[in-house]
């Protein structure tokens, strides 16, 4: 199987119209590189057209700059200097400093990370692999296609309530899980620093309806014929998808990745509602650090944390980008 | 003509056009919208946030049928119009909003707000001075409560205008106690703790807490129940020293140790009211902290327990010894605020707060809330009957108990909820002594970056 139909998945093509991925070319000196596509952004508009292409783009631009450029340019601006709305007054890189000398800034940051690192370890996993097995239209699958889409239409804060609920020390329902199965009295799990974290982390890891439906999207623009030349090859289910289906994720796999670190470098509500923050730090995030800063009245100090989790957004997009080749073609 | 849309010829004119009216459509919907409305002609009309009805909070809905009131008694010369809103009542998110509003020049002219949000907006230089108001009616001035101006005036400004003034103590359910065999209300914090050990011995909490308000009530009770405690709260609670001085060390590691023998109700910790309100509303604790509006929403509701308003009283807190209890006596931790800045407006806001603080308001609002004014008023014996029996028992009562305190949300410093609220679990729970709680409630409190 894996030297026949297999061999060909995620090799590049031959460049074919404009959606290809082009070739590699060598430059002078032996370096690779690789041939720029055509674009559409490099057919030049018929003569005279150039203005009203402008004026037609005029509309867009004055809202992208009023709704993202000004407000990052404020961001950035108001991040150099002491802001509390009735002044601003410059200190350069000061709050960036006192940043990253504050141990509840770290916290938040080593917090932050391993809120990603659960959505990477389990929610996105988790996801794929129910993408997956619906997509094999087993018996029932709209049904659980629909349930386990449901979590994810409810907002945050409601969501955050009802685990709020959930864990409650005196009467919620986890602790008389725990009681019922005669494992203790259980614990007040946002409460105590150990368990704190990953009791938050337990409300949002497994809302994986979005991932899933985007997997069997993905899956279902596979050409069958693969998988029926893969089973007259004498393919199992199992090595079929982690040999075809797997490997031709890759794009939507990693749109999924940038969109669940990009969501976690974000996270807030859930957070906020539950626990904001504590207890000691234990669960606080880089936007609920950034908010207490606002609270307090540094907005000059809370936008500089807001430029870090910016820089570290951009940080992240490139990266997954790269890894993932989000965007380039694997058929 | 050039093929541009969907293979159609379009014109160039189409094309202007289309773009200046996308232009046009853009400018004109950044451009400020009206902001008070219009009256009849020589009518003043002012903003209001709060003024709205609202099911939940008591004192709102009483300000939203006081406001109708205020309307039809000045028609025709001023007019309070109701700015609909969803951060009403006291959160986080309200004191970002007025933020934003006083940023933006938007502030409406009636507000309210709790001192720190008060003093945020202050700091914004956005906010009436009530002084000179007050000042030009001494009658009116001289009518209130010594001091409830005190801790919403800055520099000689006063920047917000207090009306409840609430002396608050703490409920008890008499049929719990009786089945702990506790005898009587608790006059010392030795008997509260022997009390607590029957109680807990019965299978239930001693005391409702919620790990915020109710929990900082007990800890001012036990702060200023101790000698010179009042006034440490008074004077020294903003300033973040708390690990050096031994009355607060003293009255930490005493509220600890309740939650350690397990004399609180488990989710204690959460910063949620209604933990410590569940708990003693289901019959559930045998005591909890809170002022006398508490009777109207919990203890006298539909959700509470059967007979549990006929099973509560309402008492100071014990003291260290006998004869030095004490409650807390909350006035001026929030307020009406204006935007207001010109003569017109301010002056209607005026006379707002003026109809708000007149007897026969003070007296509507005593019946609708079970609240206390900061208003001094005598009220007569038919009005005692329709008042709430428990909260006046306290409210008369106040003058004889010897240490009076505020709460923490009045003399404390801005940040200080989201401080205790972060860091008493873990010493709760054994994470860190009381030393360092103590020394890191009082940076973080007092933190200028939150």
């Amino acid at each position: 199987v894996q030297s026949t139909v297999l061999d060909h998945i995620g090799a590049p093509t031959a460049p074919s119209e404009s959606t290809a991925t082009p070739a590699p070319v060598r430059r002078r000196g032996g370096a690779r590189l690789r041939r720029r596509p055509e674009r559409i952004g490099d057919v030049r508009p018929p003569r005279g057209t150039g203005w009203a292409i402008a004026l037609s783009l005029l509309p867009a631009l004055l809202v992208f700059a009023t709704f993202f450029l000004v407000p990052l340019g404020v961001l950035v601006v108001t991040s150099l200097g002491d802001w509390s709305g009735a002044g601003f007054q410059y200190s350069g890189l000061d709050n960036f400093r006192t940043m990253l000398g504050d141990d509840t800034f770290w916290k938040a940051a080593k917090n932050t990370l391993t809120y990603c690192f659960f959505g990477l370890a389990i929610q996105l996993p988790l996801g794929v692999l129910i993408g997956v097995m619906l997509s094999e239209r087993l018996p029932g699958w709209r049904f659980f296609r629909a349930i386990i889409f449901v979590p994810y239409v409810i907002s945050g804060a409601a969501y955050a309530l009802i685990f709020a609920l959930f864990y409650n020390a005196d009467h919620g329902l986890l602790n008389g899980v725990v009681h019922t199965l005669g494992l203790g009295e259980g614990r007040d799990w946002l409460y105590t620093s150990s368990s704190a974290l990953p009791a938050v982390a337990g409300t949002f890891v497994f809302i994986i309806g979005f991932n899933a439906i985007l997997v069997m999207a993905e899956v279902g623009s596979i050409p069958r014929e693969l998988y029926e030349a893969a089973e007259l090859d004498g393919a199992t289910v199992f090595q079929r998808h982690r040999l075809i289906t797997l490997p031709l994720l890759r794009n939507v796999i990693g749109t999924l990745v940038l969109i669940t670190l990009l969501g976690y470098l974000a996270l807030f509500d859930v957070v906020f509602i539950l626990t904001a923050g504590g207890p000691d730090n234990a669960t606080v995030t880089l936007t609920l650090y950034a908010y207490r800063a606002y609270q307090a009245g540094s907005w000059g100090y809370a936008n500089a944390v807001g430029v870090t989790i910016v820089l570290v957004g951009l940080l992240l997009i490139v990266g997954a980008r790269r890894a993932f080749r989000i965007g380039e073609r694997t058929l | 003509m050039r093929r541009l849309f969907l293979g159609r010829p379009v014109g160039r004119a189409v094309l202007v056009a289309t773009a200046a009216m996308a232009v046009a459509l853009f400018v004109a919907a950044c451009g400020d919208g009206e902001k008070s409305g219009g009256g009849s002609k020589g009518e003043v009309v002012i903003t209001c946030i709060a003024c709205q009805p609202s099911p939940s909070d008591p004192f709102v809905q009483y300000y939203s049928e006081a406001t109708s009131r205020f309307n039809q008694k000045y028609a025709g010369r001023y007019r309070v119009k109701v700015v609909h809103s969803q951060f009403v009542s006291p959160s986080p998110e309200r004191g970002q909003y007025y933020q934003r509003l006083a940023l933006a020049n938007d502030l409406p002219d009636l507000l309210l707000v709790s001192r720190q949000e008060g003093l945020a907006l202050e700091r914004l230089g956005k906010l009436m001075d009530f002084k000179p108001w007050l000042d030009r009616d001494a009658q009116w001035r001289d009518g209130f409560y010594p001091r409830v101006f005190e801790a919403v005036t800055t520099a000689g400004k006063t920047w917000a205008f207090p009306l409840g003034r609430n002396v608050i103590g703490v409920y008890y359910n008499r049929e719990i106690l009786a089945q702990a065999g506790v005898a009587s209300y608790p006059e010392t914090w030795d008997e509260f703790e022997q009390a607590c050990e029957k109680v807990k011995g019965i299978g239930k909490s001693c005391v409702a807490m919620d790990g915020d308000w109710t929990t900082l009530l007990m800890w001012v009770n036990l702060i200023g129940t101790q000698p010179g405690g009042a006034d440490w709260i008074r004077d020294e609670l903003g300033s973040g020293d708390y690990a050096s001085n031994p009355a607060v060390i003293r009255a930490t590691e005493t509220l600890k140790n309740w939650h350690v023998k397990g004399y609180t109700n488990r989710d204690a910790f959460a910063g949620d009211f209604q933990n410590a309100a569940n708990a003693y509303d289901k019959g559930g604790a045998a005591f909890v902290p809170n002022g006398p509006w508490m009777v109207p929403y919990n203890i006298n509701a539909r959700g509470a327990v059967a007979g549990l308003y006929r099973n509560t009283g309402y008492a100071p807190a014990p003291g260290w010894t006998a004869d030095q209890r004490g409650v807390v006596v909350e006035a001026g931790s929030a307020g009406w605020a204006s935007g207001a800045q010109d003569e017109d407006k301010q002056e209607a806001v005026a006379a707002f707060v003026k109809f708000l603080s007149s007897r026969d308001e003070v007296v509507q609002a005593s019946y609708r809330t079970g609240g206390f004014s900061s208003v001094k008023v005598s009220y007569t014996a038919a009005e005692r009957k329709k008042l709430e029996p428990l909260g006046t028992g306290l409210y008369d009562e106040a003058d004889k108990v010897p240490l009076q305190y505020s709460t923490v949300l009045l003399t404390g410093p801005a940040q200080f909820s989201i401080a205790w609220k972060n860091l008493w679990p873990s010493y709760v729970k054994g994470d860190m002594d009381t030393d360092e709680f103590l020394s890191r409630l009082g940076e973080d409190a007092t933190s200028p970056t939150g």
